[in-house]
């Protein structure tokens, strides 16, 4: 019981330095604060989701298919135009629901993910090098690491109104969501129609990291989709529980990571990632869960 | 009981000629039966004998590769959503999963909400007379109603589960094995409790171990891949078992 509070003392105290951390570094807008908050409000939601279907492995993969994604947008918007966000959305989304769809029909989803991760990871070999001499290997290692020290104040708004919009939607859907992770098939005989639900969360997981990928980078957002909801299970109970512990603990993160990346002078996305991973595996030593 | 009751409370399933495979592995093979209720109905038979299959496919989950399913005259043939509407199913489970973190009121109202509300499902207090009645009926204390279904004991996750099946009001529920991991002292009272709900609803429960339901049977059904037999208690117990089910046991054992 007292781990919901520690947890939720560290989201208010981190978030607030956040907020005023601004002020002590001239070069850092509150675009970078915008964006983390928009980030951690859509991976935090989407991640309990994940963690409610135990979804990992599709979802592990799914930042794969986003880095596949961007450079392609990239290439087909210099040849045929276009925008790049909406391309990299589609190929995104049409990627995951190909695996959502090979999932529904019967093969395994760690085969499904197998797959996907095999062919973005080879497509993305050839794709990340043609974007490279293109545009510099500056940017493709942003996308790679990430980078939110350099998001303008109009980026972090598009940012935090995404992040708004999947928390809503994730909200309004966790319920169902977290029934269906108990058992797909008794969710179909109490009349839910799963497939709905599995292609908005396809939906939700796409977009989530497909437009966050420029804000936290290919390395961190695997582990920011994987990691807040496992958290979040270790010691929430009901849905919306862990919906919102989900969150809180994404947003003490990416706080900590902010704060932390600009004393230690390194990068902030490094250290969100990293704080995950010590708080999950200081809550599995202290047997939380 | 008034002509109305005994209306709403009759159920009729028919399953006609059903064949499954699961790639060239034969689950069932030309299985036809039909089933009325109220009262208890156990099916008996070995690993492998096709006892899941068989409630799957009554429960539209699995559409077989040849046959029909009927509920009260309605073909619902590998359709859930339609089954549903007359049947409740239970499928076997011996342990609470680890990782959810519903709690066991929350999976018993989202059951309600789904069948009795429409999205987004904002007025889950609509269903709390429903859920509370569920749960009593099942014999949960109301301590455990906040838990994690992942902390329930076997016996406990059983009772959760069976509550959630008592939603909507089903005239027909399935129970693949719902007493495997029950303690003795808890079988009775499951026992007890399914006995009480067989006086509405027709329950089909499979097992292996026939003797906790055995005094509030109406029907026994032997499977091994075919139907075996089908009849009362006595005459098919003393017929056909174990030879029918078991006969690599029997050849080695001699009885």
């Amino acid at each position: 019981m007292a781990t919901r509070y520690y947890i939720l003392i560290l989201t208010v105290a981190s978030t607030a330095l956040m907020i005023i951390t601004p002020k002590a570094y001239w070069f850092l807008g509150y675009g970078s604060v915008l964006a983390l908050i928009g980030s951690a409000l859509a991976f935090g939601s989407v991640s309990a989701l994940v963690a409610a279907r135990g979804l990992y492995f599709l979802a592990h993969v799914t930042p794969h298919s986003a880095l596949l994604a961007v450079p392609t947008a990239f290439l087909v918007s210099l040849w045929l135009g276009g925008g790049q966000g909406l391309i990299a959305a589609l190929v995104t989304l049409a990627l995951l629901l190909a695996a959502g769809y090979a999932i529904g029909r019967g093969v395994g989803g760690d085969v499904a993910a197998s797959l996907l991760a095999s062919f973005t990871a080879s497509s993305s070999a050839i794709v990340l090098y043609e974007a490279q001499k293109r545009l510099g290997a500056a940017s493709v290692s942003s996308l790679i690491l990430g980078d939110p020290l350099l998001v303008g104040l109009s980026e972090g708004a598009i940012g935090l109104a995404l992040g708004l919009t999947v928390f809503l939607i994730s909200l309004s859907i966790a319920r169902e969501v977290f029934y269906i992770g108990l058992s797909r098939e008794l969710a179909a005989v109490d009349g839910l129609k799963v497939e709905v639900y599995d292609y908005t969360l396809y939906t939700l997981i796409a977009l989530t990291t497909v437009v966050m990928l420029g804000i936290v980078g290919f390395l961190v957002a695997s582990v920011l989709i994987l990691l807040p909801g496992a958290i979040a299970s270790l010691f929430s109970r009901g849905s919306i529980e862990t919906l919102l512990a989900s969150i809180a603990v994404a947003l003490a993160a990416s706080a900590l990571g902010l704060i932390g990346g600009l004393a230690l002078n390194i990068t902030p996305s490094g250290v969100i990632g990293f704080t995950l991973v010590v708080l999950y595996a200081s809550l599995k030593v202290f047997r939380v869960g | 009981m008034s002509s109305v009751r005994q209306h709403a409370n009759t159920i009729n399933v028919r399953v006609e000629s059903v064949h499954v495979y699961y790639g060239p592995v034969k689950a069932l093979e030309d299985v036809s039966l039909e089933l009325g209720g109220p009262g208890i109905v156990q099916v008996l038979g070995p690993n492998g004998a096709g006892k899941s299959t068989l409630f799957k496919v009554i429960a539209g989950i699995i559409r077989p590769s040849l046959g029909r399913v009927y509920i009260n005259g309605v073909e619902v043939t590998g359709n859930p959503g339609v089954t549903g509407r007359f049947v409740a199913y239970m499928p076997q489970s011996n342990e609470p999963p680890k990782w959810s973190t519903l709690t066991v009121w929350e999976y018993v109202e989202t059951a309600a909400s789904i069948k009795t509300l429409k999205w987004p499902r904002l007025r889950p207090l609509k269903v709390r007379d429903v859920v509370e009645k569920c749960l009593n009926t099942v014999g949960l204390p109301k301590s455990l109603w906040g838990v994690r279904l992942s902390e329930l004991s076997g016996g406990s996750y059983q009772r959760a589960i069976l509550a959630r099946t008592l939603i909507g009001g089903a005239s027909a529920i399935l129970l693949d094995e719902p007493l495997a991991s029950v303690d003795p002292e808890g079988r009775v009272s499951l026992a007890e409790i399914l006995a009480s709900l067989a006086r509405e609803k027709l329950i089909v429960v499979s097992s292996h171990d026939p003797h906790p339901l055995l005094e509030y049977t109406k029907l026994v059904i032997l499977l091994n891949r075919r139907l075996i037999a089908m009849g009362d208690a006595d005459s098919v117990l003393r017929a056909y078992t174990p030879q029918a089910l078991y006969p690599r046991w029997v050849a080695e054992h001699g009885h």
